[in-house]
C-alpha cells in the first residue's frame, strides 16, 4: 500500500511537530509513508470564504500531487472533510475521485491498521473535538443525536494507560475558529474560544488535546492571553510518546 | 458592501459579556430540553427522514397541493385568498377587515406577518392591533421587533418586562417575578381577546386533504381569538402545506420537542369549517416563495416548520443575538432564507457561523443547512458582496496556495513576519486577531524544511 | 393574469422533479401500563389526573366546583351548569366562567393530549375562557401516539377540534414556565375505568 502524507498548509508552517509526530506514529506501525513535496493546502481557505474558484488550482494540485497513492493521510478532520465533501467543483475524473475516497483522517486511518501498544499518559485531558471530524465525517456522534459516542480519536486516547479525559458541561460546542471567522467576526470567535477554554479549566484539564490543529491554535493563543497557562496538544503527539 | 454587518452587531451585543452569557446560557437550556425529550424516542431519525421526505414530495408538487388545498377549503366554506407579494398580503387583509367593519384586530403569533410588516401598515390605516402571544405582546408594548422565531422576548431580562408592564399594565416598577407579570397581563390580553373585531392568526400547518389549517400555541391566544371574534384571518406561507391529515402525525411528533422540549404544545386546534355564524378567511401568501423553490441548490429550506431548534443550537446565534441577523427571520434557517430575499443586504449572514453544522443535525425536517451556508457563501463572492479587499486577498491565496515555490516563499515569509510580530505586541493588540489572542509562534523551520534535511534522498 | 395563477405558474415552473411520497408507519401498540404513563404525561404538561369509577365522577367535579362558580357543563356526569351555552352564544355568556367540564374523545399516552370535538364543546371558545377545564376520558379511549391519534380520528368530521395537552402555560418572561397564560390555569382529566 503506498501511502502518502498530506500535512495541512497552517501545520506544515506553524506546527511542524505535529507533522513529525504524525510521520512517526505512521512509520511506527510499520509503513513507508512519502511526503510529496509538490503538495501546498486542500484549498479549504479560500473554499470557505466563499471564493471556491480560488480556490481551484491548489485543490487540482492536491489532485495531481496525490492521484497515485492508495492512502492519503491528514492529521486534520477539516482537511480531510473538504477533500472528501467539497471538492466538486472539478471535473470528476478518474483521479479525483481516486483521491476524494482515499483521503482518511489520522485517527481513523490508525484504527484500520494492527494495534500498537500505546505510550502512557498520566494526565487528565481535556477532549476538544473538532467539529468537521465529528459533524463532518461522522467520527464519533454528536451530543444533539444521543449520548454522545466515541470517534477514532477518543477511541485511541482511552488505551493509553493512565490517562483520564475529563467529562465537560458542552461536549461538543464549536471553539469559534471558523477559518476567516476568526477574524470577520472576532468578538463571537474568541468568544468561544474562552467559553471552551473554561469549560476544560473548570474540569481541572492538565492538557488540552484535539485531532485538529486549526481548533487548537485558536484555543492556544486564548490561553496564552490568560494568567494560567494549559498546554495543548495534538492527538499525534500523544500517541508518538510526547508529554506536555 | 462588506461582510461585516452581522458581525459589527455581534460585537456589539457580545460587548456586554454578562448579557451575552446570560442569553447563551438561556438558549442553551432549551437546546438541552430539546436533547432530553428527543433521545428519548427510538425512532427520532426515522421521523426526521420521514417528515423531510413528505417535505420533499408536497414541494414537488405544490401546485396541485394548494389546488387541492383550496379546493376543500372552499368546499367547507372557507373564504381563500392569495397574495402574491407582502403588499398584496396586507392590502387583502385590510380589505377583508373593512368589508367586516373590524376596527380592532388581535393577533396571534406569526412570522409571515412580520415578514410582511402587517403591524404598521394596518396601524396606518386605523386599525388598532393586539398582539396576544405574551412575548409578541412584550414585543409590541416594547416598539421591537421578535429576536427568536418561538420565543420573540427571549432577549429581555425579566427586570426590562417588569419596567415596561409597570408603564402599560400598571404593575409596581420594582417587579420582575415572570408569574406575576404574566399575571399581570392576563386580565389585558383576555380583555382585548374578547372585545376584538377580528382575529388573526398564522399556519402552522395547512391539509392539502382536507382543506384544514393547524395552529399550535401554548398559551391559548389564537384560539380565543379565533372562537370569540366573527371573523378569523389565516395567513399562511405556500410552503405551509402538507398532504394528508395523517402526516401531522409526523410533524406534530417532531415540532414541539424540537422548539421547547415539550411532547406537544398546549393546544394544537385544527380549523376545518368557520364557527357557526363567523367567517373564516385563509390569505395564501408567495411573497418570494415560488421563486425560493426554483433554486434546486437551496429549495430544502422550504421545508421548515420553524421549530428554531436551529437558533437554540447555533453557537454564533446564542452569543449574538436575533437581532444582529438584521433579518425577519435570524439564525441558522435566517442566513440560508434571507439571501435568497436580499443577497446585497444579507450577505454577511451565511458568514455568520464557523459551518460547525450542528444546525443541519437538530433540524427536524433535515435540512442540510450547513451545505446550503457554504454554497450561498460561494454566491455572496460571485455577486460581488464579498467586498474588494477580502476579494483581493482571497485572489492573492488562491494564487500562492496553488503554486509550490510561491507557498514557500510565503511561509517563510509568514514566519518571519510572526517573529517581528512578537517584538511589537502593541501591534498584535490592533488586529483583529490579535485583539483578544495571541498569534501562533513562529518555528524556525517547517516540516518540509525539516523533511529535505532529514529525510529527502 | 390574477395572483393566484401567477403564483401557481411560478409553483409549477420551478418545483422540479417529482420525489416520493413516503409511508407512513401505523402507530405503536398500547404499553401495558397505558393509562399509567398517560396519567403520568398529564402531570408531567402541568396538569392533574385522576383515576376513578363512573359512580366517583361526580363526586371529584363536585369537589372542584363551589358555590360561586360560574359553571358550564356539557356532560350527563354532571348536570350542573349555572349558565347555559350554545353554539351561537353571544360573548357576554362567554365571560366570568369557572370551570368547564367536556367530554374527550381520545388520549394520547406519549404527550397526555387529549382530543376535543366540536360537538363535545358546543361552542369553540368553552376550552379556552375556562379558568379551570375538566375533561373526561374513558381509560379505553387512549393510542399510543399520534399516528394512532390520527388513525383513529380518520372519520371525524368536526368542524373544529383540538388536542389538548396540560394546562394554558407560557415561558415568554426569561423562561420561566408560568401555568395558566391567557387560557384555562388548570387542567383536570378524570380517567374513568
Amino acid at each position: 500500500m503506498k501511502v502518502a502524507l498530506f500535512v495541512p498548509c497552517y501545520v506544515d508552517q506553524l506546527y511542524p511537530q505535529v507533522a513529525r509526530a504524525t510521520l512517526a506514529v505512521l512509520e511506527a506501525r510499520g509503513l513507508t509513508v512519502a511526503f510529496p513535496m509538490e503538495q501546498t493546502c486542500c484549498g479549504q481557505p479560500m473554499a470557505n470564504a466563499g471564493c471556491e474558484t480560488d480556490a481551484r488550482a491548489t485543490e487540482e494540485r492536491f489532485v495531481r500531487t496525490f492521484a497515485e497513492y492508495d492512502a492519503i493521510v491528514a492529521p486534520s478532520g477539516s482537511c480531510v472533510h473538504h477533500v472528501r465533501h467539497h471538492f466538486d467543483q472539478l471535473p470528476q475524473t478518474d483521479a479525483v475521485r481516486s483521491v476524494r475516497a482515499r483521503t482518511h483522517e489520522l485517527c481513523e486511518f490508525l484504527l484500520t491498521l494492527p494495534d500498537v501498544a500505546p505510550p502512557p499518559f498520566p494526565f487528565r485531558v481535556g477532549v476538544h473535538v473538532g467539529c468537521h471530524a465529528l459533524r463532518g465525517l461522522r467520527q464519533g456522534s454528536p451530543s444533539e443525536l444521543g449520548p454522545p459516542q466515541d470517534g477514532p480519536m477518543q477511541q485511541l486516547l482511552r488505551r493509553m494507560p493512565g490517562i483520564q479525559l475529563v467529562p465537560l458541561d458542552r461536549a461538543d460546542e464549536c471553539c469559534g475558529f471558523g477559518g476567516s471567522f476568526a477574524v470577520d467576526e472576532a468578538a463571537i470567535s474568541a468568544r468561544m474560544g474562552s467559553d471552551r477554554v473554561a469549560d476544560h479549566r473548570r474540569h481541572g484539564a492538565e492538557v488540552l488535546v484535539s485531532a485538529d490543529m486549526s481548533c487548537l491554535m485558536h484555543l492556544e493563543g486564548i490561553i496564552r492571553r490568560q494568567a494560567t497557562p494549559l498546554p495543548v496538544m495534538h492527538v499525534a503527539q500523544l500517541l508518538n510518546g510526547e508529554r506536555p | 458592501m462588506s461582510s461585516t454587518t452581522h458581525a459589527r452587531a455581534a460585537e456589539a451585543f457580545s460587548a456586554d459579556a454578562v448579557r451575552a452569557a446570560w442569553h447563551d446560557q438561556a438558549l442553551w437550556f432549551v437546546r438541552a430540553k430539546r436533547d432530553q425529550v428527543t433521545h428519548a424516542i427510538p425512532e427520532w431519525e426515522a421521523l426526521r427522514t420521514l417528515a423531510s421526505g413528505i417535505k420533499a414530495h408536497t414541494l414537488s408538487r405544490l401546485d396541485t397541493y394548494l389546488e387541492e388545498f383550496e379546493r376543500n377549503a372552499k368546499a367547507n366554506g372557507v373564504t381563500v385568498h392569495w397574495a402574491a407579494n407582502a403588499a398584496e398580503h396586507n392590502r387583502i387583509v385590510y380589505d377583508i377587515l373593512a368589508a367586516h367593519q373590524a376596527g380592532t384586530l388581535v393577533k396571534s403569533k406569526s412570522m409571515l406577518t412580520e415578514e410582511c410588516q402587517l403591524n404598521s401598515y394596518l396601524e396606518a390605516q386605523g386599525i388598532m392591533i393586539v398582539d396576544s402571544d405574551l412575548g409578541e405582546r412584550i414585543i409590541q408594548l416594547g416598539g421591537e421587533t421578535p429576536s427568536h422565531i418561538v420565543m420573540p422576548a427571549i432577549h429581555k431580562r425579566k427586570a426590562e418586562v417588569g419596567a415596561l408592564f409597570a408603564e402599560h399594565f400598571g404593575t409596581s416598577p420594582d417587579e420582575d417575578d415572570p408569574a406575576t407579570l404574566a399575571d399581570a397581563a392576563r386580565g389585558p390580553l383576555r380583555a382585548a381577546l374578547f372585545g376584538a373585531d377580528a382575529a388573526l392568526t398564522g399556519v402552522n400547518f395547512a391539509i392539502a386533504e382536507t382543506g384544514a389549517l393547524v395552529v399550535c400555541t401554548n398559551e391559548g391566544n389564537a384560539d380565543l381569538g379565533a372562537h370569540l371574534a366573527p371573523l378569523h384571518i389565516a395567513s399562511m406561507g405556500i410552503e405551509k402545506l402538507i398532504p394528508r391529515v395523517a402526516d401531522l402525525g409526523v410533524f406534530l411528533r417532531l415540532l414541539a420537542r424540537s422548539a421547547t422540549g415539550q411532547p406537544i404544545t398546549a393546544y394544537t386546534s385544527h380549523f376545518v369549517k368557520p364557527r357557526p355564524g363567523a367567517s373564516l378567511h385563509v390569505v395564501i401568501v408567495d411573497n418570494g416563495r415560488s421563486e425560493h423553490l426554483g433554486r434546486p441548490d437551496f429549495r430544502e429550506a422550504l421545508a421548515c416548520i420553524r421549530c428554531g431548534a436551529c437558533l437554540n443550537t447555533c453557537p454564533i446565534y446564542r452569543r449574538s443575538g436575533g437581532h444582529s441577523y438584521d433579518a425577519t427571520i435570524p439564525g441558522p434557517i435566517g442566513a440560508i432564507l434571507s439571501p435568497g430575499i436580499d443577497l446585497a443586504r444579507h450577505a454577511s449572514l451565511p458568514f455568520a457561523s464557523t459551518l460547525c453544522g450542528s444546525c443541519g443535525d437538530v433540524c427536524p425536517v433535515k435540512i442540510d443547512i450547513p451545505q446550503q451556508l457554504y454554497r450561498w457563501r460561494q454566491l455572496v463572492a460571485r455577486g460581488g458582496h464579498l467586498g474588494a479587499p477580502k476579494r483581493r486577498r482571497m485572489r492573492w491565496l488562491g494564487g500562492v496556495l496553488g503554486s509550490r515555490r510561491w507557498y514557500e516563499f510565503a511561509g517563510w515569509m509568514g514566519r518571519a513576519l510572526l517573529r517581528v510580530s512578537a517584538h511589537a505586541p502593541w501591534l498584535v493588540r490592533r488586529t483583529a486577531w490579535g485583539r483578544e489572542r495571541e498569534l501562533p509562534m513562529a518555528p524556525r523551520e517547517s516540516f518540509r524544511d525539516w523533511y529535505k534535511r532529514n529525510r529527502a534522498a | 393574469m390574477t395572483s393566484r395563477e401567477r403564483i401557481l405558474q411560478a409553483v409549477r415552473a420551478n418545483r422540479g422533479e417529482e420525489r416520493p411520497l413516503p409511508e407512513l408507519p401505523a402507530g405503536a401498540a398500547l404499553p401495558d401500563d397505558a393509562v399509567q404513563r398517560f396519567m403520568a404525561m398529564i402531570e408531567e404538561v402541568g396538569g392533574e389526573a385522576m383515576l376513578v369509577t363512573k359512580a366517583e365522577v361526580h363526586g371529584l367535579v363536585a369537589s372542584r366546583d363551589s358555590e360561586s362558580a360560574t359553571v358550564v357543563s356539557m356532560v350527563a356526569e354532571y348536570p350542573h351548569s349555572t349558565t347555559k351555552v350554545s353554539a351561537r352564544s353571544p360573548l357576554a355568556a362567554l365571560e366570568g366562567i369557572d370551570l368547564v367540564v367536556l367530554r374527550g374523545a381520545l388520549g394520547v399516552v406519549e404527550n397526555g393530549a387529549i382530543w376535543l370535538t366540536e360537538e363535545a364543546m358546543t361552542h369553540r371558545a368553552l376550552p379556552f375562557v375556562a379558568m379551570h377545564l375538566v375533561l373526561l376520558l374513558r381509560a379505553d379511549q387512549l393510542v399510543a401516539d399520534m399516528h394512532g391519534a390520527y388513525a383513529a380520528l380518520s372519520r371525524d368530521a368536526s368542524g373544529f377540534g383540538v388536542f389538548v395537552s396540560g394546562p394554558s402555560k407560557t415561558a415568554d418572561i426569561e423562561r420561566a414556565l408560568v401555568i395558566g397564560a391567557q387560557g384555562p390555569r388548570s387542567l383536570l382529566v378524570v380517567v374513568i375505568r
